[in-house]
């Protein structure tokens, strides 16, 4: 008993603070988010040891989060959760910052989480896979589209006055 | 030049991306001294990859809450443990019911009196039953009263390891 709670606490130090962060990314409700990653430990718990054997905990992990915080969203108010990124204004030193974060916000979603994959969380594209539930493919697909237009958007500001 | 510009597009998005092989990525960096425009085309997909990450990026760490959570038990324990229960159980359930039993004092029945009567002939019980939904039965009803038989006779069955006993009636 001992030993598995020293392995879960084990998992919970080193995996915690990035599901936290993927979380309260999510939901703009802070007591929500903290709820979720106990919750996500919580089935971590129930898996046992299955989670050790696992090639990446961290996605299994972020994938459970993303499942609770999608059940949230449909229990509660869609406003909990934040379906986009959050738009209060921020100076920012480089002006290209400010560009960059309202064409993120205009990505459509699935792009964007992607996105948010590859470069908050640094997952590789078999973990997105994997949190997503989709084809490798799909997800280099959705990558190579966010890029394409966040591209596109910091050449149509460079060229308009 | 034989790669396609899409093809070319998609290395250059996934090298920005940090998702290539590093000996992949050597090799694309190496063609990329000898195409200048692909070149270019690689440094705007870096920096907008740099600038999303710089969006993206985690502000600070967040400080971690206690972890509540405990772990579960194995569940092949668990299942053994509950068949375990559910055997004492029905065990203690079975113990009970002998107590009982054993206690349950069955007061001694007085002697069985069976009484047969004289059998009426069959034939008529038949043509009775036959003739029962005859217009003149529903009509006029019968009469219920029964002709005593000739002769009696009594079963006296005083114990269940005795054979009964027949006795006759005057």
């Amino acid at each position: 008993m001992d030993q598995r709670q020293d392995s879960l606490e084990g998992l919970y130090r080193r995996h915690g603070p990035a599901v936290l962060a993927y979380l309260r990314a999510r939901c703009r409700d802070r007591q929500a988010a903290d709820d979720l990653l106990q919750d996500t430990f919580v089935q971590a718990a129930d898996q046992g040891e299955g989670i050790a054997a696992l090639r990446s905990p961290r996605a299994w992990l972020i994938a459970v989060a993303r499942n609770l915080s999608l059940m949230l969203l449909r229990r509660r108010r869609p406003v909990e959760l934040a379906d986009d990124p959050p738009s209060r204004p921020q100076v920012a030193a480089d002006p290209r910052l400010d560009q960059m974060r309202q064409a993120v916000a205009r990505l459509p979603e699935p792009f964007r989480e992607v996105l948010e994959l590859r470069l908050r969380e640094e997952l590789s594209y078999g973990q997105i896979a994997q949190v997503l539930e989709i084809p490798v493919g799909t997800v280099r697909s959705r990558l190579h589209h966010a890029v394409q237009r966040l591209r596109e958007s910091l050449l149509t500001r460079r060229v308009s006055p | 030049m034989n790669v396609k510009p899409e093809t070319l597009e998609r290395l250059l998005i996934d090298h920005a991306a940090g998702a290539l092989e590093p000996d992949v990525g050597e090799l694309l960096d190496a063609w990329l001294t000898h195409d200048p425009q692909a070149a270019a085309t690689a440094s705007e997909l870096r920096e907008t990859m740099d600038l999303a990450q710089q969006v993206l990026r985690r502000k600070r760490p967040e400080p971690l809450p206690p972890l509540q959570v405990r772990p579960a038990q194995p569940r092949r324990r668990w299942r053994l443990s509950r068949l375990l229960v559910h055997a004492a159980c029905a065990a203690a359930g079975f113990l009970a019911a002998l107590a009982v039993a054993d206690k349950v004092v069955v007061p001694p029945s007085p002697p069985v009196r069976i009484v047969r009567l004289a059998a009426e002939p069959p034939a008529r019980e038949v043509a009775a039953a036959s003739s029962f939904w005859t217009m003149e039965n529903l009509y006029q009803p019968r009469s219920h009263s029964r002709s005593a038989p000739a002769n009696r006779t009594r079963v006296i069955w005083t114990s269940p390891v005795k054979p009964p006993e027949i006795r006759g009636e005057p």
